[in-house]
């Protein structure tokens, strides 16, 4: 799973281990942190490894390792940092000084990269479920609680995701978070892969402003497939969903169904799956059900179903009935591997 | 205009009340959902094996233009989930969903977790200062044997003098030399991006040497090399000026050692040569406080101006035997 915008670089820490060893030793050593200043690398170099020179500092730098360089620090190349981590995860006499070292430097440092830091110690060092989920439930009790916090702390969670060990994309709470911040920003995407079946079923929907921005959808229920398309395709009917990227549906073969098919909607994309009913239902990440059913001569057709959870409170937010007039499917217009069978005899 | 009254609502009042037919299409008429064609009860559905109710309601669709289903089969009510049960038709009102909806919905509570606490006036970050490069215990003796002159002004050296009144040489002042700060020095920053990892380090060196030395400190800053201009700030203009002898000159720089690969305004050996040629005979050699292991500074560079590393390592036998060359 890749970040979005940024290049994987780990391939480049075989190569600095033969040029400078010594900087490669130092990056694993502050690889947990999320920004590196001249003070947590002298700290990181005379506490754990004094024999190295002032330059292994230069030539961490300045290597191809860091990104984001400035006056004041830099940052590990996202890429390189994963792979860093997981060795200093390896030795856990010099992860443990390592963290030590690097909560002292920066016991200063604002408090949500203070969060951040603690999440990769607590990842790397073996740290249960629990422990991890607890500093992000604090975050998403803020994004929930606090409106006025929700922007600011959107961005941060956009920054600080796609960096975190790999572990945390195990938790409903890392893909909460990704979501809830992603449609806060307006749909900016923040993670790819795909989250665990479980991870939005659930609090999603209280997470989902009321006001959340929205784009609209296409849905085609056809003879054992459903066709989703964003922006809708020409001539379908559309329905709106909060604006993420990706775009999250449920597939469900029931309204009342607690659990469904995660389905996944690349923004500008499409995506066809097996849906052997002649009506199913469409779960959002705000809570809202949708009807989709073939129709008169294969036509789809949507009807709201919805009921919007704000809190833990419900409210029923009954939805005008979107009623599309019944249309005569056309087979070429949609591309499938293998066209069914009732395509190919029309 | 879609009424805000919904065939659901109908479905609830014939499940509640258990009207008659005839009722059932009154209420419809009231609600203005009339002609209801029928609404009727069915004894048990097979499917949830308990009582359900069923509407036929293609005809009150029709007669309102909406969109119908071909195969406009009846809506079966479970008692037991309250929901349309799968094979209902299109079209039909969202009856008794709320309810359904409520039971897994209410479960899903998220942890009772705290908020984030609110950044606070002590939050505020601070940005703490590197560890020194030399040992801070060491410091101030060394920079008194860097910037130090060798002077005779020390008290008089005896033994010497004796020795030549005995060979009865004309008897001369002889004194012992020591090195003295009071020419001050003349401290020349190095502010090329290969700097950057030290800019702190300069800042702090600054701060000591004006300690050791005092009054007589003179900072300018320049970027790869001083001949290229010098100056107080960040964007160094000034022609460069050597400061009058015995004024020592201290460069604090890479030499162009490091830096990014592209873009980092090095300079290189012969620059530096040339300008060490520009200070003069008549002074002591510039000395340069450079980050990086005396293995990695050009021959030619180690020979022209007096090199130390500023390195933990760095003791005053190292600067000795740096200045001795």
């Amino acid at each position: 799973m890749n970040n979005v915008g940024i290049g994987d670089r780990a391939g480049q820490v075989p190569e600095l281990a033969q040029v400078t060893p010594d900087a490669l030793r130092l990056a694993e050593l502050v690889s947990i942190a999320v920004r590196v200043e001249p003070a947590l690398l002298r700290a990181i170099r005379l506490g754990l490894c004094p024999g190295l020179p002032t330059a292994a500092e230069a030539d961490l730098w300045f290597s191809g390792l860091t990104d984001a360089r400035s006056r004041s620090g830099f940052a590990l190349a996202p890429g390189a940092r994963a792979v860093l981590q997981q060795r200093l995860a390896g030795d856990r006499q010099n992860l443990e000084q390592a963290w030590r070292i690097t909560r002292t430097v920066h016991a200063g440092a604002p408090r949500l990269m203070r969060i951040e830091e603690e999440l990769v110690w607590l990842a790397l060092s073996g740290a249960s479920d629990e422990a991890l989920a607890a500093p992000l439930d604090a975050i998403i009790a803020a994004l929930r609680l606090e409106p006025d916090r929700s922007r600011g702390l959107s961005q941060w969670v956009v920054r600080a995701l796609p960096r975190l060990p790999a572990r945390l994309r195990r938790l409903d709470q890392f893909w909460l978070l990704a979501f809830a911040a992603s449609v806060r920003l307006g749909g900016q995407r923040i993670m790819t892969g795909t989250p665990p079946a479980s991870a939005l079923r659930g609090a999603l929907p209280l997470l989902i402003p009321e006001n959340a921005p929205r784009i609209a959808v296409s849905a085609r229920l056809l003879s054992g497939m459903l066709d989703l398309t964003e922006p809708p395709a020409a001539g379908t009917d559309a329905f709106e969903v909060p604006a993420t990227d990706p775009i999250v549906l449920e597939v469900l073969p029931h309204p009342t169904a607690a659990q469904g098919r995660q389905v996944l909607l690349e923004r500008g994309g499409r995506t066809v799956v097996d849906a052997p009913a002649d009506e199913i239902y469409l779960r959002t990440i705000s809570g809202e059900i949708f009807e989709v059913t073939a129709g008169e001569q294969g036509a789809a057709s949507y009807r709201v179903l919805s009921y919007r959870i704000q809190q833990s409170d419900f409210r029923d937010e009954r939805l005008p009935l979107l009623a599309p007039p019944p249309r005569t499917f056309i087979a070429e217009d949609l591309w499938l591997p293998d066209p069914p069978a009732w395509a190919a005899e029309r | 205009m879609r009424p805000h009254v919904f065939l659901g609502d109908l479905v609830r009042a014939e499940l509640a009340l258990r009207p008659d037919p005839d009722t059932v299409a009154a209420i419809g008429a009231l609600l203005g959902l009339a002609p209801v064609a029928a609404v009727r009860e069915q004894a048990r559905s097979p499917a949830d094996g308990g009582d359900a109710a069923a509407l036929d309601l293609g005809t009150e669709a029709r007669t309102r233009g909406d969109e119908i289903p071909a195969a406009a089969t009846p809506l079966v009510i479970s008692p037991r989930t309250g929901v349309p049960e799968l094979g209902s038709p299109l079209g039909l009102p969202p009856s008794r969903v709320r309810r359904v909806s409520v039971a897994p919905r209410a479960s899903i509570l998220l942890p009772a977790a705290e908020p984030l606490a609110r950044t606070g006036m002590d939050d505020l970050a601070v940005m703490m200062e590197p560890a020194p490069l030399f040992r801070a215990e060491w410091s101030t003796t060394l920079l008194s044997e860097l910037l130090g002159i060798r002077v005779s002004t020390g008290p008089h050296d005896v033994e010497r003098m004796v020795g030549l009144a005995a060979r009865g040489q004309p008897l001369v002042e002889l004194r012992h030399p020591r090195r003295t700060l009071s020419f001050g020095v003349q401290m020349l920053i190095d502010s090329a991006p290969g700097m950057t990892p030290f800019a702190q380090d300069c800042a702090m060196l600054r701060r000591e040497v004006a300690r050791v030395v005092g009054a007589g400190v003179q900072v300018m800053r320049f970027v790869g090399c001083p001949a290229r201009g010098v100056g107080p700030g960040s964007r160094p203009r000034d022609r460069y000026q050597p400061p009058p002898p015995p004024t020592p000159v201290l460069l604090v720089t890479d030499l162009g050692l490091g830096g990014p690969e592209f873009g980092g305004d090095r300079a290189g050996v012969p620059e530096w040569l040339d300008f060490a040629e520009l200070l003069g005979p008549e002074r002591s050699r510039p000395l340069a406080v450079v980050p990086y292991p005396l293995g990695r500074v050009p021959p030619a560079l180690r020979a022209a101006l007096d090199v130390v590393e500023w390195d933990r390592t760095t003791t005053i036998h190292s600067v000795r035997r740096a200045l001795a060359r």
